[in-house]
């Protein structure tokens, strides 16, 4: 008994040691609830302010993740392809997607209450605005997608899809509602990235959203909005966007690290010396520099070369320039470089411009990176004097503090100039194509001074482009311009072409530079320009009528499946 | 009471004063050679002696005695002590009968009663092997755990995966216990990136090899069970000389000291000589070997265009590359005495010139003393080792301190104490598609030299200007100079660790026991990425980021142990404990961007500033116990169960509790037809096990995303706050893993060891990071989903072909073969790639229902209704928009042979490696191909007309393409599918030629022993589906450790290494 009682002293005694040796050393290791993480703030520390700062950024990198495919498909950018089927991958637009649904949705949902218990009403109006954009944006290039369903977290992890109309629908009311908000003073947003808190001009960009969502759905079967479009028009003096003071743009800045602010483009093409990522498109370049018989001087501020004779180029660096143009490319389509002569290439001369024709997919060549690159206008390169110096890295040009053109006031009068030929008013809408002509040339010629640099149109030792004789001349060569597609003689474009709409459209496109939402949407919604470029491999031009769902949404949500093509129309694309 | 006690030691003592004497003798196996550490017990008693370093032993025993003479490994003898004073014992090799193997928590068990299977590796298969990295030295040798390097730079990372992948998105990597405690083997990095994982080390590369005595791999999950959720992955349990587990000397001191060199050459393609940089056949200074001929008397003049400028008998010449140079401001006027020289066009060797042959210094020491009641060891480690690639190094040395004994009182103290520091540079080496990196992040030196043509002077033309920017012989200078990467660029990590133990434990009684084990493991890492500015690839301003991370792992664990024989047949034993573990991470970075003066990495030289931080802690509570019984030394019954809590998840859901069982019986002492000279010994054994794997912290919760520095317009710097993406999982459960596992281990023909075990694991309630649809408002979430499965085989063998004393042939080896199956990825979902996107033409690892784990998918050509493949007017493939699956990169089966051969001090040993199937994907196939620096066989001066029918018109293609244009656009850059490759390899993975110098040499020296080893490692070997000429090595991963799997994107040439080794003891 005696043994018996030892043994479990002796167990009870090493127990108690050792338990007060582990208890010692481990209180803080027996915590087993650590669940809040301390990388990151909880939603309950939100800023009002600081999410509307990342709405409005992600205002920018949305359209940003769209406006390219918009122009590659108007031929204003160069398209890889080679074929539209296999153009784009499905991932093409998760990045826009995403920033709709899992930043400008969820942050509108927690903003939007914690605002409104304290009456801050611009701020709800911005975000009306930006949420409005983003969802007719995603109808204008997917269709139908979520909406109803959408953004709910846990509560449905597979949303379905509302019709694009009823979305457009919804989108219009959020208009309706901002418009309401902006229309009393309230606390000004600590950074109002667009407008500097002046509502009136937030109240002019609604309206122009109101008129874009308005008109883009004019061919709908159930679209009854002329009386909301005329009356918009009837005062659009007061209450649009109508000169570039109050252009809806996002701007850039040109800090280049923590964080870099720059143009995502600018980037791109300038962040290493002659080594420019994308490609201008031939067509687009051409309609500047060789298909009329005036000077366009937007020319020199959208594109910039680096090369002043492309002719010279061998094989290996414009693989197409011993090429024949292919059999469904007519004689007078541009090919391979403005100047190429296909049939005695050795005839062929070059002002430099250096793009590649529509889907064109050859790898890329060691051409040195010396392409056409993008110019100062719209995303903050360097102005082309003429020079034909390679891009010598990130320090040229605006230094990348350009803009993302969303809805500029050359957009509204075009846009009003198409209401007009549409119902008829054939001389408004010339009246109003010569003002949207004239406020795209005060845009792009004023925009380093604008951007506060306008040193940065610059004429360098070396420049084959004279200041004083540009400078001095740029007034009237705009004027020759204005007058030459739209003025009232009888030998203007306007007044000698039957395809008055083609007109109006083919110069809206020269206008929308920077901004492919448009370029793609009015295509859509005009059939025009009726003469693009083919794609370079195939006769057949099935172009793309929407985007296919992002491949991670559809693997991931059992509400949605993937279109069954590329061909299938939004609902006001009849 | 006390008259009888007198008397009784009366007796004693008189029986002692007549028959006691003393009886000396040596102790040694069936080859002569003398057993150091033997036990030599009087039967019935505890009194006994060990044998000394030389096997000899000196005892006082009575005539009529028994002594008992017993080994690890060895079978036990027993002797009754006659007349004679001297008594030399062999002692035979045991079988299974009485070896004893270290389990769970440094439990020994008996082999023979183990329900599961446990491998060994020994020191001498581990140590001086030229490799400072201790996983890479078990590569091949233990059935059932794959080893993959990431690359062959020294110093980067090993992939080890136990029993195939568990975890579609966690962690698979096993846990590490050294000398009985939790092990850090994470690998940190500063920059977190996919793409640039490859550059960090693995943090086992802390250890150092050549202080390891042994290593156990615990496979199965039935074997894991008291590790808790840690163990799920499987468990390397190592002991190290310091270790209180390692296995008892002979008392006395012992030295000893060992050194080794060796050569580490890098295994380069075998690239062609005879064509230059060009397209086409024309000259050009582009990134292509498409070329002229080298030798004037072929090409012609013709083909350099305005390039030429004259040739002789020897060479043309042309301009320099450096007069096309189009940024002027690099080459004038510094090189101004360059432009306008001519350039001879020949082979100037570049790539082979680049790299340089690396040498490895091993240098180890270790110091023992063994008392009476316990030991002192101390070790101290330094390793040297040079890559291959410029600026690649690794420095390493290790101190180690560890002792045990007992105290008077009976209480056992143990305890070691290791520091550690590594020193690791290297260059940049992240992934690259075939030129540059595939990281914005970085650079990548190998994605920039492999490839570089033939004609290309690497190392004789100026690679930075005086300001320090890189330059190069391409127009756009849009490649970076390798040589100004490996001055210009690195990743480094210096580690400073400290782990180590203190344990107690007591002996209560015969019967009971308990013991009480402190761990800690401190690893600081200060690491950092650094790039001047000038460069072409990541950031061309520069960029210094620097992080420190502090990662500490404290765990305790509490026993209390019986063992009882409860009669002559049945025994039984037995623990009960609990063990707290505690993880704390603690991370800072700084990134700095452009850089003021160049060359100067500090952060007051960069104007930008960015700052970030990670902290995470996760506490683990467990529970648990473990029962065994035994039945007249052949039936063992073992049961195990654990409770695991953990801090990482949500109150309701943090805890679960799991079980084990295993049953093994011996059949051969059972049924005499197993016992005979064909089955010498046969056991049957089956295991049950589970195990729970609980969620990394933070994810049961939503976060608000904080942007100090969002963006600046231009007037001033904005902040911002998110919804995070995240979205945070309540209802979060911990996964269940199970396994089944059985096996049987044999003796035939009493020369063969034949173990098979077979074994079915299945993961439930996967703890999978999700993608969620961007719909729902977030883009991934962490959520219990769907349901895994692992089947395998493994075979382990030995056969003893020759064994007469001096000759000696051992002949072993091991199998391993096994497939995953996802059974369920959850509700909805069929499929999710868990690998980023890079482009459509290289694959991605996908997770799909109803196939293993990995699969790969990539673009494909495009067939038409007949199955045909589509061509362009071209005459090119056309890739299809969407991925389609182009391979399975889990091997068939992987096998290993040794041949181990001895006479007298000579020995030989060399194994050979061969894995059987399994696709990857090779950047360096493609790349170096297609560009034309290699030639598989093909005419490149030959027209091609690729299978099918043009997508236009429907007739069957007949547009002709060149070679150049083959290489280039089909095999280089065409479909994802034409650069997946059968990764089927067979390799020489060691060779080991050693002496042992004889003893009878070594008596007059102050040497106990002295051996001397050649050693050569990865000496050949051949990736039988791949064009020989790349020589691509498939044992190598390029996204570095993790789930990825089959990926090559030219991170680096494999490496062989070559060496001497000395091992004196004193």
């Amino acid at each position: 008994m005696k043994k018996l009682n030892t043994f479990k002293n002796k167990i009870i005694s090493s127990i108690t040691v050792l338990t007060v040796l582990f208890s010692l050393n481990s209180c803080e290791t027996l915590e087993l609830e650590i669940l809040e993480s301390p990388n990151a703030l909880t939603p309950a520390s939100s800023d009002i302010d600081f999410y509307l700062n990342a709405m409005q950024l992600n205002m920018g990198s949305f359209f940003n993740g769209v406006k390219d495919e918009g122009m590659e498909l108007t031929r204003m950018m160069h398209l890889y392809g080679p074929f539209y089927e296999n153009a784009y991958a499905t991932t093409q637009m998760s990045g826009p997607w995403n920033d709709a649904y899992s930043d400008i949705f969820t942050d509108f949902s927690n903003m939007v209450p914690r605002a409104e218990e304290k009456g801050w009403e611009t701020h709800i109006g911005i975000a009306k605005f930006i949420k409005a954009y983003a969802m007719i944006t995603l109808v204008d290039y997917l269709g139908d997608v979520p909406y109803s369903q959408a953004a709910l977290g846990v509560e449905n992890l597979n949303p379905g899809v509302d019709s694009g109309a009823s979305i457009y629908d919804a989108a219009l009311a959020l208009i309706q509602e901002a418009k309401n908000h902006f229309s009393v003073p309230a606390q000004s947003p600590s950074n109002d990235l667009f407008y500097g808190g002046d509502r009136a001009k937030w109240t002019r960009a609604t309206n122009t959203l109101e008129l874009k969502l308005r008109l883009q759905r004019r061919n709908a079967a159930d679209s009854n909005d002329a009386a909301a479009i005329n009356s918009l028009i009837s005062n659009a003096a007061s209450g649009l966007i109508v000169s570039k003071a109050q252009d809806f743009q996002f701007k850039y800045g040109t800090l280049n690290a923590s964080p870099d602010s720059r143009h995502p483009q600018f980037v791109d093409d300038y962040e290493l010396a002659a080594d420019v990522a994308y490609y201008m498109s031939n067509a687009y370049m051409a309609e500047f520099v060789a298909q009329k018989d005036v000077i366009d001087v937007r020319a020199n501020y959208y594109f910039y070369r680096q090369d002043d004779d492309v002719s010279d180029n061998d094989d290996n660096e414009i693989p197409c320039g011993n090429e024949r143009r292919p059999d469904h490319y007519s004689l007078s389509e541009i090919f391979c470089y403005i100047g190429y002569n296909d049939v005695t290439p050795s005839l062929s001369t070059s002002n430099g411009y250096w793009g590649r024709d529509h889907g064109d997919n050859d790898g890329i060549p060691p051409d040195g990176g010396l392409r056409t690159a993008a110019g100062l206008y719209p995303i903050g390169g360097q102005f082309d004097d003429g020079s034909f110096t390679a891009t010598s890295g990130n320090q040229m040009g605006l230094k990348g503090a350009g803009i993302q053109p969303i809805l500029l006031s050359s957009y509204t009068h075009f846009m009003i100039a198409e209401w007009n030929l549409v119902n008829g008013n054939t001389e408004v809408a010339r009246q109003f194509l010569a003002s949207g002509l004239a406020e795209s040339f005060s845009k792009v010629t004023g925009f380093a001074a604008e951007m506060g640099n306008a040193a940065a149109v610059e004429f360098r030792s070396g420049a084959s482009i004279s200041e004083t004789e540009f400078l001095g001349s740029l007034q009237a060569n705009i004027d020759a311009y204005i007058d030459y597609v739209a003025g009232t003689g009888a030998t203007s474009l306007w007044n000698t072409t039957n395809d008055k709409m083609g007109l109006l459209v083919q110069e809206y496109f020269l206008a929308l530079f920077g901004n492919g939402v448009e370029a793609y949407n009015t295509f859509r919604r005009t059939d025009k320009p009726s003469d693009l470029q083919p794609l370079l491999k195939t006769v057949n031009n099935d172009m793309i009528q929407s985007f296919f769902y992002p491949r991670t949404e559809v693997d991931n949500n059992n509400q949605l499946n993937q279109k069954s093509d590329h061909l299938q129309k939004v609902f006001w694309d009849n | 009471m006390k008259i009888t006690r007198i008397f009784f030691v009366f007796l004693l003592s008189a029986g002692l004063a007549f028959g006691q004497k003393t009886v000396t003798g040596v102790v040694s196996d069936p080859n002569g050679l003398p057993l150091p550490g033997a036990t030599v017990l009087i039967s019935g008693t505890t009194s006994g002696v060990t044998t000394d370093f030389d096997g000899n032993y000196s005892i006082e025993v009575e005539e009529g005695v028994s002594l008992v003479f017993s080994f690890v490994g060895y079978e036990t003898q027993s002797v009754v002590v006659g007349s004679q004073n001297n008594l030399n014992i062999t002692l035979s090799e045991g079988n299974q009968l009485s070896e004893v193997v270290v389990t769970a928590l440094g439990l020994e068990r008996e082999a023979r009663s183990l329900g599961y299977a446990v491998t060994t590796v020994g020191s001498e298969e581990i140590e001086q092997k030229g490799v400072a990295d201790v996983a890479r030295t078990l590569t091949g040798k233990v059935a059932g755990v794959n080893i993959t390097n990431t690359t062959a730079t020294s110093g980067s990372g090993t992939n080890i995966i136990i029993r195939g992948m568990t975890s579609i998105t966690g962690s698979n990597q096993p846990l590490f216990v050294v000398d009985g405690v939790p092990f850090n083997s994470s690998t940190n990095g500063e920059s977190g990136t996919f793409w640039n994982g490859i550059t960090e080390s693995s943090r086992f590369l802390d250890l150092d090899p050549n202080s390891i005595e042994k290593v156990d791999v615990l496979k199965g999950l039935n074997a894991t069970v008291l590790y808790g959720q840690q163990g799920r992955n499987g468990v390397i349990l190592i002991t190290t000389k310091n270790g209180a587990g390692a296995k008892p000397s002979a008392k006395g001191t012992e030295v000893s000291v060992s050194h080794s060199t060796f050569i580490n050459e890098p295994v380069l393609p075998d690239y062609q000589n005879d064509y230059g940089g060009g397209f086409h056949q024309l000259f050009g200074f582009f990134f292509s070997n498409g070329g002229p001929n080298f030798d004037p008397a072929i090409n012609d003049p013709r083909q350099f265009g305005s390039y030429f400028l004259r040739e002789d008998a020897n060479n043309v010449y042309v301009k320099h590359p450096y007069d096309y140079i189009a940024n002027r401001s690099l080459v004038e006027p510094e090189f101004s005495d360059i432009v306008g020289t001519e350039y001879a066009y020949k082979n100037y060797r570049g790539v082979e010139n680049f790299f340089e042959n690396g040498l490895v210094n091993t240098t180890s020491i270790n110091l023992r003393s063994t008392g009476d009641n316990g030991f002192l060891n101390m070790s101290f480690g330094r390793t040297d080792d040079e890559g291959f690639t410029p600026n690649n190094r690794l420095r390493k040395t290790n101190f180690g301190l560890g002792g045990a004994g007992t105290l008077e009182n009976g209480i056992k103290i143990n305890g070691t104490l290791n520091y550690a520091n590594t020193d690791y540079t290297t260059p940049p080496i992240a992934a690259s598609l075939g030129s540059g990196s595939v990281s914005t992040y970085t650079s990548s030196i190998f994605g920039d030299v492999m490839y570089t043509p033939r004609s290309v002077d690497l190392m004789g033309l100026p690679y930075q200007t005086s300001d320090g920017r890189s330059i190069y012989y391409r127009s756009g200078n849009d490649i970076q100079n390798p040589r100004w990467t490996a001055e210009n660029a690195f990743d480094k990590e210096l580690v400073n660790r400290v782990f180590g133990s203190f344990g107690l434990a007591y002996d209560i009684n015969d019967n009971w026991s308990i013991s009480y084990k402190y761990g800690i493991d401190n690893t600081s890492q200060y690491s950092q990425h650094a790039q001047n500015k000038g460069g072409v690839d990541g950031n061309a301003t520069g960029i210094y980021v620097t992080g420190d991370e502090i990662t500490t792992i404290q765990n305790h664990n509490f026993t209390l142990s019986f063992n009882q024989q409860l009669t002559d047949e049945i025994s039984l034993g037995g623990l009960v404990g609990t063990s707290a573990n505690r993880q704390t991470f603690t991370g800072r970075y700084t990134t700095n961007e452009n850089q003021l003066v160049f060359g100067v990495l500090k952060p007051f030289n960069f104007v930008s500033q960015s700052v970030g931080s990670f902290d995470a802690e996760q506490n683990i509570y467990g529970a648990f116990g473990d029962l065994s019984f035994s039945y007249n030394d052949y039936l063992y019954l073992n049961v195990t169960g654990r409770q695991d809590w953990s801090s990482t998840m949500e109150a309701e859901n943090n805890s679960l509790f799991y079980k084990g069982a295993s049953i093994s019986f011996i059949a051969s002492d059972v049924i005499p037809a197993l016992s005979g000279d064909v089955v010498n010994y046969a056991k049957l054994r089956v295991g049950y096990g589970e195990s729970a794997g609980f969620a990394n912290p933070y994810r049961t919760r939503s976060l608000l995303s904080l942007n100090a520095k969002a963006f600046d317009q231009g007037s001033g710097v904005i902040q911002a706050n998110t919804t995070s993406n995240t979205l945070g999982n309540r209802a979060l459960q911990p996964e269940l893993l199970s396994e089944i596992e059985i096996g049987i281990d044999t003796r035939l023909f009493n020369f063969l060891n034949f173990n098979v075990s077979a074994y079915d694991k299945e993961t439930t309630n996967l703890i999978t990071t999700r993608t969620l649809p961007g719909s729902t408002g977030y883009t991934s979430t962490t959520v219990n989903a769907g349901k895994l499965n692992v089947k395998g085989i493994e075979v382990d063998w030995d056969a003893d072909l020759i064994n007469n004393g001096n000759l000696r042939w051992n002949l072993y080896g091991n199998f391993t073969a096994e497939e995953s199956l996802i059974v369920s990825l959850g509700e909805g979902v069929e499929e999710f790639t868990y690998t980023p996107v890079v482009s459509s033409a290289r694959p991605q690892n996908y997770a799909i229902v109803g196939y293993p784990l990995g699969m790969m998918k990539a673009n494909v050509r495009q067939t038409n209704d007949a199955g045909e493949f589509l061509i362009d007017d071209d005459g090119f493939y056309i890739a299809t928009t969407e991925p389609e699956l182009v391979g399975d990169p889990n091997p068939d089966w992987t096998t290993g042979i040794t041949n181990s051969l001895s006479w007298k001090g000579l020995s030989l040993d060399f194994t050979w490696q061969y894995r059987h199937g399994g696709d990857m994907f090779s950047q360096d196939a493609a790349t170096l191909v297609g560009r034309g620096v290699l030639n598989p066989g093909t005419n490149r001066e030959g027209l091609y007309v690729l299978d099918g029918v043009n997508k236009n018109t429907g007739q069957v293609n007949t547009t002709q393409i060149t070679a150049i244009n083959y290489g280039f656009d089909v095999f280089s850059f065409g479909p994802g599918e034409l650069q997946i490759f059968d990764a089927t390899t067979i390799r020489l993975s060691e060779v080991n030629l050693s002496y042992d110098f004889p003893r009878s040499l070594m008596e007059k020296t102050p040497f106990g022993s002295l051996t001397a080893t050649l050693t050569g490692i990865n000496l050949f070997y051949d990736a039988v589906n791949v064009p020989d000429v790349v020589n691509f090595d498939s044992n190598t991963l390029s996204t570095g450790v993790g789930n990825a799997m089959g990926l090559s994107f030219i991170t680096g040439p494999s490496s062989r290494r070559v060496g001497l080794t000395l091992k004196a003891t004193f």
